[in-house]
């Protein structure tokens, strides 16, 4: 008999049972939720089953045997084969039969190592990050979409359809990547697109647009008529004036002062009033391009030269990125033998040279960029007054997809000046664009610079190259020719608005119709030099005339040293190597420090240093104001030099967002000219500052701060550690790029190294009946981050060693170190070799 | 109860009694070992979702009558097979490859790029495992 209470047999299993399964559901809960987990994306991290998968994931190795091209490879569209030789530097080689199919098999080579790299830039200037990074990319998207880049861009390519040359380019350039892009599986896709989990899209001519706009932005968005308006509203006219001439003579403008000028232009009607504007916004510290953006660029005639023959230099300077910005290749077809570097994304060579000529870079900074103040008529905005009459601003909506969320429109705004950038209401991310603001930019219309750069690639002598260049409109540039007869020339190119004096350096009344760009400058007028007595043309971003010529140009030309160091070498010898030229872009020297130094060693009271100061000093004694990476010297006059400045600007300009602050030559012209000069004593004290004592307290600051952070002992201080130089990846991915590299250089000497930015392609081009040329630049061939052939040319570019390019003369032609050969045919290889 | 690593209550080390106790020479589990990670190498290489694993992993799951040891056992083979495939792979660059992933995660080291590969086929195999060991029991 049961007792009372006790459980039956059955409700003793039940139970007990039921529990068994439930705990037997937690496994089965737990692996569902497993896989889910790893097979999500959570924030910018990828699916780590999917990323981290040993066979398709992040661990495909690199196809650095170039395994994947072997034999012939089938590509529908092409017309006939298409020969592919690597070098040992991995540096492809095509031979076609005619254009077309050149830039097909370019697009499919190029695509190959820098798919992703291509894609990436097309999407920033689309404003179309957020689709992959999601909300945190969405004011750089705003920035973009509002600046009008996607819709110059579209207008850009609409211009470039009705042109058969480029046109044809950039529709067989993207067969090309397409035709690659198919290949694409999960397995082979390029490392960037697994780790942030997307697949690339087909690639069109716009995108090839917008890549050439955003190379525009770069190159061409630098303007400080915000902060330089700002510096205005502190100062008297008088004390304006003096800080911020409007012309401001330098040693060495591009064209030599001897130029004289024939024409006589008349210059638009100047405003009935001048204009002063009420600014008073603040911005974050979102990076703009970079103000260094430039390069370096000289050619000698054959008088000059061992070789008897024309030799061109070309470094071009840019923020330090890995991928490169820069992709060697050489093209040849019947119709051209060119090589040099490309710009992933765009067909032709960009920076090169053929068999009779080569030209060379450097940008222009002419002023293209304005912005116009405007008086709405009410609080709604949708009209503004000019010339006496309301003017409509017309509106239009733009989605910008954001992943893992919902579309956000953004309201674009225009006027006839060009975009409003940026609401009131919003914050800019980018420090010189003004809120509220009109802006015009000429980077905004559409040219077809492409072909400028299709016809230098295909040109057979000097009058071609000249030809040539004058399509260059955006980004405007200071190009060199020579060919190999003989002929030098330098050219600052580019499409010019039409100023009054100081037009466009200031923010414009937006009302008065003589703010208004009034046409172009004519291309006959544009600064240029042609085979000059003196046997050399050189430009380094510096301003590109003497106050003599006749129009104004405005912009923020760059600091004149490397332009002074580049004409004193090439007038200080009679004849140069192609060697010479190479040794000459490792130039480390800077004229600044030659010219400041013993200025600052006379006015520092040495009797007042301590022991340690007096060693740090010493350094100087047998300096020779080079920056090499294993001197002190350059360490201590940079930090002084450093402190000086902002000891002596601080009080005025508190920071250089904000405010224009003087640069290097304009301080280091004051210390020269002025020495006595008020602008020496701060404002903040009682006492009178002078030169002198800003001299002896920045020193004493200097060593002090370089004893804590580099060495106690000044003999142990270096360059090298003090600035090393930094690539981090194309996209900012962390872990992807390479530091601490060592390098020489200074931002103003001709080996223009800085922490990161610099020179990232180094030329020189030795004219002849075959061109010899020699190259290199930080990165590598491969955008694979695994790669061997990602960064093995960083230690070379680190000692300024150029490598010796090899320039065919057609497929059959010897290629050393050859690492592959094969051939592109169309649909089912009936090509024959 | 004579402990797995082979000492008697005494302290004294009995190699027979250890080599007799332990899994490492056990004929079958080893035979186990070698089908669990030819179907897990399988499915890494074929081209099918990765999570596919859990099947080989589940079977091998059945054979078990420990949760415990049915997870540990897997998550140890199905992790070494993941782990050592990268390791193949990582060795064609020179072993840039795993210092990159690993730097993308902030992890400093190679080595620990390997072992988050394959910690996580360990851990969900190991799961899937304890879920083929879970059904045999309510089975049973």
């Amino acid at each position: 008999m049961k007792e009372q209470g006790q459980p039956t047999r059955l409700n003793l299993r039940w139970p007990r049972f039921l529990a068994e399964v439930g705990l037997g559901a937690l496994p089965f809960s737990l692996l569902l939720l497993l896989v889910i987990l790893l097979n999500r994306q959570n924030g910018v991290l990828p699916p780590l089953s999917l990323f981290l998968h040993p066979i398709r994931g992040a661990w495909v190795p690199p196809d650095d045997q170039l395994k994947s091209f072997s034999g012939r490879i089938s590509l529908p569209g092409l017309r006939d084969k298409v020969m592919v030789r690597f070098d040992s530097d991995r540096v492809p080689h095509l031979f076609a039969e005619n254009d077309d199919d050149l830039y097909f098999a370019q697009g499919y080579i190029v695509a190959s190592d820098r798919l992703w790299q291509m894609e990436f830039i097309a999407r920033v200037a689309a404003g179309r990050l957020s689709e992959i990074f999601g909300p945190r990319a969405l004011e750089f998207d705003k920035m973009f979409v509002r600046l009008g880049l996607p819709e110059a861009a579209t207008e850009t390519a609409e211009l470039v359809s009705h042109d058969q040359m480029a046109q044809s380019a950039l529709v067989a350039y993207a067969k090309g990547v397409n035709a690659f892009v198919a290949t694409l599986d999960e397995k082979t896709l390029p490392f960037e697109y697994k780790l942030l989990n997307y697949r690339p899209e087909r690639w069109d001519p716009v995108k090839s647009a917008l890549l050439l706009k955003f190379m525009a932005y770069n190159l061409s968005f630098f303007n400080r008529d915000l902060q330089l308006s700002r510096n205005q509203a502190r100062l008297s006219d008088q004390d304006f004036a003096e800080l911020f001439p409007l012309d401001l003579d330098i040693p060495e403008p591009i064209i030599p002062r001897e130029t004289a000028w024939n024409f006589h232009p008349v210059p638009p009607p100047t405003p009935a009033e001048p204009f002063r504007v009420q600014v008073d916004h603040l911005f974050p510290t979102m990076p703009m391009p970079n103000p260094s953006n430039g390069s370096n660029n000289w050619a000698i005639a054959g008088k000059k030269s061992t070789t008897g023959r024309p030799i061109v230099s070309n470094d071009v300077h840019l923020d330090y990125a890995i991928p490169s910005h820069w992709y060697q290749m050489q093209l040849v077809s019947p119709q051209q033998n060119v090589a040099g570097a490309t710009l992933p994304g765009a067909p032709g060579i960009i920076l090169g040279w053929n068999r009779n000529v080569a030209w060379a870079v450097t940008n222009a900074g002419t002023d293209i960029v304005d912005w116009f103040d405007l008086r709405f008529r009410d609080q709604q905005r949708h009209e503004y007054l000019h010339a006496g009459q309301w003017r409509p601003v017309i509106s239009r909506d733009h989605q910008i997809q954001v992943r893992g969320q919902k579309p956000v429109t953004v309201t674009l705004q225009k006027t006839h000046f060009g975009p409003i950038v940026y609401d009131e209401k919003e914050t800019p991310v980018n420090p010189v664009i003004p809120k509220g603001l009109a802006m015009r930019w000429g980077a905004l219309n559409a040219g077809n610079e492409l072909k400028a750069f299709l016809l230098l690639n295909h040109a057979k002598n000097f009058a071609e190259c000249r030809t040539a260049v004058e399509g260059i409109d955006t980004p405007a540039q200071n190009i060199i020719c020579a060919d190999a007869l003989g002929d030098i020339g330098i050219f600052h190119e580019g499409l010019f608005p039409m100023r009054w004096r100081g037009q466009g350096r200031l923010i414009a009344n937006g009302a008065d119709p003589a703010f208004d760009w009034q046409g172009w400058i004519p291309r006959s007028e544009l600064p240029l030099s042609v085979n000059p007595s003196r046997g050399f043309v050189s430009s380094a971003n510096q301003a590109p005339t003497d106050t003599t010529y006749p129009h104004y140009l405005g912009g923020q030309f760059e600091v004149p040293y490397r332009g002074m160091r580049i004409n004193e070498i090439l007038a200080g010898k009679n004849r140069f190597s192609p060697q010479d030229m190479v040794e000459m872009q490792g130039d480390s020297l800077l004229i600044l420090a030659r010219d400041l130094l013993p200025i600052f060693l006379q006015r520092i009271d040495k009797t007042k240093l301590s022991e340690v100061e007096t060693e740090a000093v010493a350094l100087f004694e047998k300096w020779d104001f080079k920056f090499e990476k294993e001197l002190a010297a350059p360490v201590l006059f940079e930090e002084w030099f450093k402190r000086l400045r902002i000891s002596v600007w601080s009080d005025q300009f508190p920071d250089d967002k904000n405010f224009y602050v003087p640069r290097a030559f304009e301080t280091a012209r004051l210390i020269q000219k002025n020495p006595d000069s008020k602008w020496f004593d701060r404002l903040e004290t009682d006492e009178r500052e002078t030169l002198n004592d800003l001299l002896q307290k920045s020193l004493q600051e200097a060593i002090k701060h370089l004893r804590k952070t580099l060495a106690s002992r000044p003999g142990d201080w270096k360059w090298r550690t003090y600035q090393p130089a930094t690539f981090p990846h194309f996209g900012r991915i962390p872990g992807l790029g390479v530091e601490k590299v060592r390098a020489r250089g200074h931002a103003f000497s001709i080996f223009a190294n800085q922490k990161k930015h610099g020179p990232v392609w180094k030329s020189v081009v030795a004219l002849g009946p075959e061109p010899e040329a020699w190259a290199i630049y930080p990165g590598g061939q491969s955008g694979h981050p695994a790669s061997r052939y990602y960064d093995n040319f960083l230690a070379d570019w680190a000692e300024n060693r150029l490598h010796r390019v090899q320039y065919l003369k057609d497929a059959k032609s010897p290629l050393k170190g050859e690492i592959k050969q094969f051939y592109f045919t169309g649909a089912g290889g009936v090509a024959t070799e | 109860m004579i402990p797995l690593n082979g000492h008697e209550p005494n302290g004294r080390f009995q190699i027979q009694r250890f080599l007799k106790k332990t899994p490492l020479i056990d004929l079958r589990l080893w035979l186990f070992r070698i089908a669990l990670s030819a179907g897990i190498a399988a499915c890494a290489y074929a081209n099918i979702p990765w999570w596919t694993l859990i099947l080989p992993s589940f079977i091998g799951g059945l054979g078990f009558t420990s949760a415990r040891r049915s997870f540990l056992q897997v998550f140890s083979v199905a992790g070494l097979v993941w782990m050592t495939l990268a390791i193949f792979q990582d060795t064609q660059t020179g072993g840039r490859l795993g210092s990159r992933i690993a730097e993308v995660f902030y992890l400093h080291f190679g080595v620990l790029a390997y072992l988050l590969t394959g910690v996580i086929a360990g851990v969900t195999a190991g799961t899937a495992a304890w879920c083929g060991q879970t059904v045999r029991r309510l089975v049973s």
